[in-house]
């Protein structure tokens, strides 16, 4: 009887995620100006994510050794200490420490796109990451915390 | 002395009855008949069993229950959402007071027990609108706290209208205008499904699957006085009918675990437990489980914990802290739409700034970086 989300998705959680939780109420904050004008299509529209796309399956807290939900290789808590790209559309890369190049999935413009800024975050900050790949070697899917 | 409660009489009939619960002075037995009658707020829907039809069909036969074991689906044999593993699912206690509003209650909790439990989150602890619900949407069908309403139309007004946070429009006891916050479409919970439970292994299955059930009851006059054990009608004549919420069973024991809305002076700090097949709770009118519960509210002042992202086309994910956190889809609206509002994120996640969000059912639509 239930129906599960079956959406990509992330699952794993964030270290130290034991963080507070209620009902938000009492930390509502004020709309922009401009809010009200905000049509219900754009509202309707930014609610319709699909029930059948990709979503995160990890939590934060598994941020070692998790492995998502994905089919594939999975490799965790990794630090990220290189980024390439060229000219070429969907054609990025990083570098895992001690490790090899991986090349981004080419799948769609943003999926490469926000692949790529996770990566520079990573990269800039030295946050580990946990990301999929496949036979192919393409990173499909990863996580930065 | 209780008015029209003889509570000598009832506990010697519960003793006579061997029956497994104690009877007593309770915050209800304090009360005037009147007042009592006006907690129970249970009407059957057009096409159901008046009350003293299903009264007359449960005293004859008519109306009987399969007990199916909660092993025949794969459920535990006992399952209590107040402590899962150490957690509980369930809301406070509340009061409905003078009004027969224990529809919008029972109907709440349920909802507030299944948004926590359907995500495995304890600390999701929401306080929705009862008044919205019956003040508001019960109203608009004609239903007030004298006539009272019924499940299924509760949750039909939960899917498609949704039900407001209580602090958009705290509830008092007694008819009143519809005076809701004025942006409560802003801040709001509404269900994906809602689904009838035909068997008692379905609800079993639903309670230890995603949460809490609506399940409505004959309630006789001895129920008033119910201070603990497992309730069996023992004696008292029909008072009227009642909705709740159930939150756990046991097979063992033979009962369901119930959490009331007559506050914490009556039975067992606000909850009882009632033997299978009593009063109708497994087939009158019910019961009712609902799944997906989705939540539109401002998530104020978070940290971005996590980022995701995915090969397809616009799918990226944020991870934030606190109240109700957790993974939020940034809006698919368009690449512009999405990549920005991954910037925003991850300038935010760098800098360990806070971010204030417009979370649309699990979807981010509007973003602050402070």
């Amino acid at each position: 009887m239930a129906s599960i989300e079956t959406e990509p998705h992330p699952t794993e959680l964030p270290p130290d995620s034991g963080s507070q939780v209620g009902n938000g109420a009492g930390t509502t904050v004020q709309p922009p100006r401009d809010f009200g004008e905000l049509t219900s299509e754009l509202l309707a529209g930014a609610a319709g994510a699909s029930t059948l796309e990709a979503a995160p399956t990890l939590e934060p807290s598994t941020i070692a050794g998790a492995a998502g939900d994905g089919i594939g290789l999975w490799q965790s808590n990794k630090q990220v200490d290189a980024l390439y790209s060229t000219y070429a559309a969907r054609f990025s890369w990083m570098h895992v420490a001690g490790g090899p190049w991986r090349r981004f999935s080419p799948v769609s413009d943003s999926g490469v796109a926000a692949l790529a800024l996770l990566a520079a975050h990573a990269r800039d900050r030295g946050r580990p990451v946990n990301y999929r790949e496949e036979a192919d070697q393409l990173v499909h899917e990863m996580y930065v915390w | 002395m209780a008015e029209g409660i003889n509570l000598d009489g009832i506990q010697e009939a519960v003793q006579e009855a061997g029956a497994l619960w104690e009877p007593g002075e309770t915050s209800m037995t304090q009360l005037s008949k009147t007042e009592r009658e006006k907690r129970l707020g249970f009407t059957p829907p057009p096409g159901e069993k008046s009350l003293e039809e299903m009264d007359a069909a449960l005293s004859s036969g008519e109306v009987t229950v399969e007990h199916e074991s909660a092993a025949s689906v794969g459920a535990p044999a006992s399952f209590d959402l107040r402590n899962v593993g150490g957690r509980s699912y369930v809301t406070s206690i509340k009061n409905q007071g003078g009004c027969g509003s224990c529809v919008a209650f029972g109907s709440i909790a349920s909802v507030e027990s299944t948004a926590a439990f359907e995500r495995r989150d304890p600390n999701l602890v929401l306080d929705l609108s009862e008044a919205q619900l019956f003040y508001c949407w019960a109203k608009a069908e004609g239903r007030n706290c004298g006539n009272g309403w019924w499940p299924e139309r509760a949750f039909i007004n939960i899917r498609d209208k949704g039900v407001t946070f209580e602090d958009y429009f705290p509830y008092t006891a007694g008819d009143q205008n519809c005076n809701v916050n004025a942006d409560w479409p802003n801040r709001n919970a509404k269900i994906a499904t809602m689904q009838q439970l035909t068997s008692t292994a379905a609800m079993k299955d639903w309670i230890s699957t995603h949460g809490a059930i609506s399940a409505c009851f004959l309630v006789y006059n001895d129920f008033f006085s119910y201070r603990s054990g497992i309730y069996r009608h023992v004696t008292g004549s029909l008072a009227g009918g009642h909705c709740v919420s159930i939150v756990g069973y046991d097979d063992a024991g033979g009962f369901w675990i119930c959490k009331n809305s007559w506050g914490t002076g009556w039975g067992e700090q606000g909850y009882f437990c009632i033997a299978y097949g009593q009063c109708g709770i497994e087939t009158y009118s019910g019961p009712w489980g609902v799944s997906g519960v989705v939540l539109t509210q401002w998530l104020s002042n978070r940290q971005v914990v996590g980022l995701w992202a995915h090969e397809s086309q616009r799918n990226a994910w944020v991870y934030l802290s606190g109240a109700g956190g957790g993974w939020r889809k940034l809006s698919p609206t368009d690449d512009d739409v999405l990549l920005t509002m991954l910037a925003d994120m991850v300038a935010a996640k760098a800098a360990s700034r806070p971010v204030n969000v417009f979370d649309q059912g699990g979807t981010i639509s509007l973003a602050y970086v402070l």
